[in-house]
Parts: C-alpha cells; structure tokens; sequence
C-alpha cells in the first residue's frame, strides 16, 4: 500500500478526533473533497487521505479553532480569493510586503489605489521569493507578469508555481495541482511551491495585522 | 432599466422565457424557457423549468421539474420535484417525493414522503420520515431516519445518527405486501452517537454505538459504549 496514504482509521487514531468532526470538516469545506480517496480494500470500500497534507491540516484546524469560528477557518483554507483590499501603505506598514517588491509590481503592473486580494498574493509571492534569494529583481517582473496574466486561469484552484532555470535563463511555470512534469538534464528547478499555501498564509498574516 | 414591478404571472396554460424577475408566480401549467433568478416563486399546478433556478424562496403545490440547478434559501415543495442538477439551499421542507441526479447540499433538510439523490447529500440535520436513496454519501451532523420501505445509501457519517423503523401499524400497503419490508441498506455507518434499527450494513464504526432489533451488521467498531439488541444479527463487534 502506499505509503503517502493514510487510512481513515489510523487518521483518527493518531490525530484524536471523531468521526463526526471528520465529517463535520468535510461539510465545512475544511478538508477538501479531492482528499477523500476511496479505494477497496478487503472490508469493501475505504477511504484514504493524503497522509502530510491531512496531518498538517488537521493540526492547523485543532490548534486555531479556539480562536476562529469553523466557518472563518474554511475561509481561511479555500483556494478561492477573499474579497478584500489593502492600500500600498497599510501592506508595507503591516510589513506583508517590503519597499522593494513593492516598487518592482509598480514597475511591471501600472497600478493606482488600493490593491485587490489577487494582487496582493502576487506581491506577497514575489516578497517571498525575492526574501528567499531565489530569483533576481528582473525575474521578480517576470513572474508579476506570469501571474497577473495566467492565475486568474485557475479560478479558485489551486495551483503549483514553479521556477525553472537553464544556463541561467529563468522560466516561470504555472500548473495544476498534482502534474507530472519532467524537464531534460540541464533545467534546474528552482522553486515549486503551492498557492493555495500562499493564499493561506498570506490570509493568516492580514487576517493577524487586522485585529 | 429599473422598472419597479418585474413580475412574471402565468395563469392557465404558458410559457415564459427566463430572465430575472422580482416574483414568480405559475397557477396552472407553466413551461419557462431558461434560467431563471428571482425572489419568491411559487407554483401551484405544473412547472417545467428548462434551465436553472436561482431563489430566495420557492414554493412548490404540484409538480416541479427541473433540467438544471436549482438554489435557493427555502424550499418548501407538496407534491414532487424532480431535479437534473445540484440542489443548494438552506432549508428544504419536502411533503412528496423529491428526486435529484446530483447532489443536494443544504442547512435543514426534511422530508415527509421520500428523497432520492443520484450524489451525495450533506446537510447540519437531516430529518426523514418515509424512504431514503442516497447515491454517495450522507453527511449531516444529525440524522434521523424513519424508515418506509426500502432505504439505501452508500456511506453514512455524522455526529449523530438515529435510524428507526416506523412505529408498529399494519397499514394495507403492508398487509398486500406491496411495499418492500422496512429496511435501511448502507455500506458504512460511521459517526459518535450511533443508534439503528431495521438497518443491514458491512460496518458500523462509532463512539457510542447502539444496535435495536432487526439489524444485520457484518462488523461494528466502537471506541465506548456498545449495546446490541438480541433481535439482531452481528457478526463480529471489537473496541477499537
């Protein structure tokens, strides 16, 4: 059996839960359907998860629901983007984006006013990549422009983004979840990284500032 | 554009187009062609919607059918709907038969009479008395079931799940035998507080799980109290 599943049962064991919060989660988009994986086994059909992401998930759940009511926590976890807007000003103030990114999206993307939650995930992408050394301010343009022009594509999925390099050419990819890609021996994959966990953290960090 | 008194009226024999209306009212047969979204609708006789309904209530005295989605806030429907697409809603009061090939996701959900969804249903309380064909999965944070007739769902789950036969009365569908016997067929039953009756499933898997008579369960799983009754028939049961 894979390794990278994890049965229902044992799910609950380790974790604590009942079987009624589990599905209580499932009802509040808490834990999404396309984790429930029904597979047979010899009492018929059982259900599997994702092993790390259900693990991580329900431990996030657990830890903030103290705080949060469960309708709040699905917002905070669905892919989709929340209607919401910050000026330049409050998201440097409330240190969500640095000077820098800030100036290379005003640069690529011409913008006036306030910015809308989308935009604001490509900045906080773009802070995080640029924090993490990984790209160069030029490749910081490049990737503003891939997603203005092709996230909007995915509406409300999630998506991986990925930065692959060849003799020092930079390429920005983005693709559904759970693809397969396979590049030839000289590309370098630089950065995979998910943007619904991206979304996710950035609503924590602006849900935190704005309390 | 902003005409104060949008409604549509049909009386007698029509058809309409869809559109957006303020209100909807249909007394006699009535055929819309399209999608519609409107506040209140109610439909005394026939209606026939090709396309989607989007509402904020609905009223059904009669027949309803519908070859797409249908969302709204309530739903209250006497007589039979039938539903090609999703249902959405809050509250769905059902006195009739209601049918759907998709799934039905809702708040408060009950039905006097039958339900049967091709997909799954999900709900915060569910309260049947009558028949039951869930295609997928059950979820709802309360269950209660009264069983007539054949009941079936692939998976149940919940927090609380109550399913019981009628209470005894030789009605004369009984007495011919038209009907067939009072029984709930599932594969899976998982959820805390578990009480059947009348129930035959592969595996029943809960905190507190209570089995009443005329039960066949091939395995019950249980994490604290188990309680069986002698009428009924359980191959093996284990705390977990």
């Amino acid at each position: 059996m894979n390794d990278d599943l994890i049965s229902k049962k044992e799910l609950l064991d380790i974790t604590g839960i009942s079987y009624g919060q589990l599905y209580r989660w499932k009802r509040k988009n808490l834990i999404p359907e396309d984790w429930f994986i029904r597979k047979s086994s010899y009492t018929g059909q059982e259900t599997f998860f994702p092993r790390e992401k259900v693990l991580a998930r329900i431990d996030k759940i657990v830890n903030m629901k103290e705080g949060l009511s469960l309708d709040e926590l699905a917002d905070v976890f669905s892919p989709s983007l929340k209607e919401i807007s910050l000026t330049g000003d409050i998201l440097l103030k409330r240190n969500i984006v640095t000077n820098i990114a800030l100036e290379i999206y005003l640069k690529t993307v011409p913008h006036t006013g306030p910015f809308e939650f989308e935009q604001i995930l490509a900045l906080y992408v773009l802070e995080k990549l640029l924090q993490s050394g990984n790209i160069s301010l030029d490749e910081g343009r490049l990737l503003i422009e891939t997603l203005a022009e092709h996230y909007p594509a995915f509406a409300g999925k999630d998506c991986e983004l990925m930065l692959t390099r060849k003799m020092g050419v930079a390429a920005f990819i983005l693709l559904s979840m759970n693809s397969e890609i396979y590049f030839d021996r000289g590309v370098k994959e630089v950065v995979r990284m998910s943007l619904a966990q991206a979304t996710e953290e950035l609503k924590l960090k602006i849900g935190e500032g704005g309390e | 554009m902003n005409q104060p008194n949008r409604n549509l009226r049909l009386n007698g024999v029509g058809k309409a187009t869809g559109g957006s209306y303020d209100n909807v009212f249909i007394d006699g047969m009535g055929t819309i062609n399209g999608d519609v979204t409107c506040g209140d609708m109610s439909c005394n006789g026939t209606i026939k919607v090709h396309g989607q309904i989007k509402a904020q209530s609905l009223t059904i005295n009669g027949t309803g059918s519908l070859n797409g989605a249908l969302e709204c806030d309530t739903l209250r429907a006497d007589g039979m709907l039938s539903v090609a697409g999703e249902i959405r809603l809050d509250s769905l009061t059902m006195n009739g038969i209601a049918k759907t090939e998709a799934s039905l996701n809702g708040e408060t959900v009950e039905i006097n009479g039958s339900l049967k969804t091709k997909g799954d249903l999900q709900c915060e309380s569910l309260d049947v008395r009558g028949n039951l064909q869930v295609g997928g999965l059950l979820n709802a944070g309360t269950i209660f079931i009264e069983l007539f007739g054949g009941c079936r769902a692939r998976e149940i789950g919940g927090e609380r799940i109550i399913v019981r036969r009628r209470p005894e009365g030789k009605s004369l569908l009984q007495l011919f035998s038209i009907v067939p016997a009072t029984k709930l067929t599932v594969d899976v039953v998982e959820g805390d507080d578990i009480e059947l009756e009348n129930t035959k499933a592969k595996i029943v898997r809960g905190s507190r799980v209570r089995i009443g008579p005329g039960c066949e369960i091939d395995r019950v799983e249980y994490t604290e109290t188990y309680d069986a009754d002698l009428k009924s028939d359980i191959s093996y049961a284990v705390k977990m």
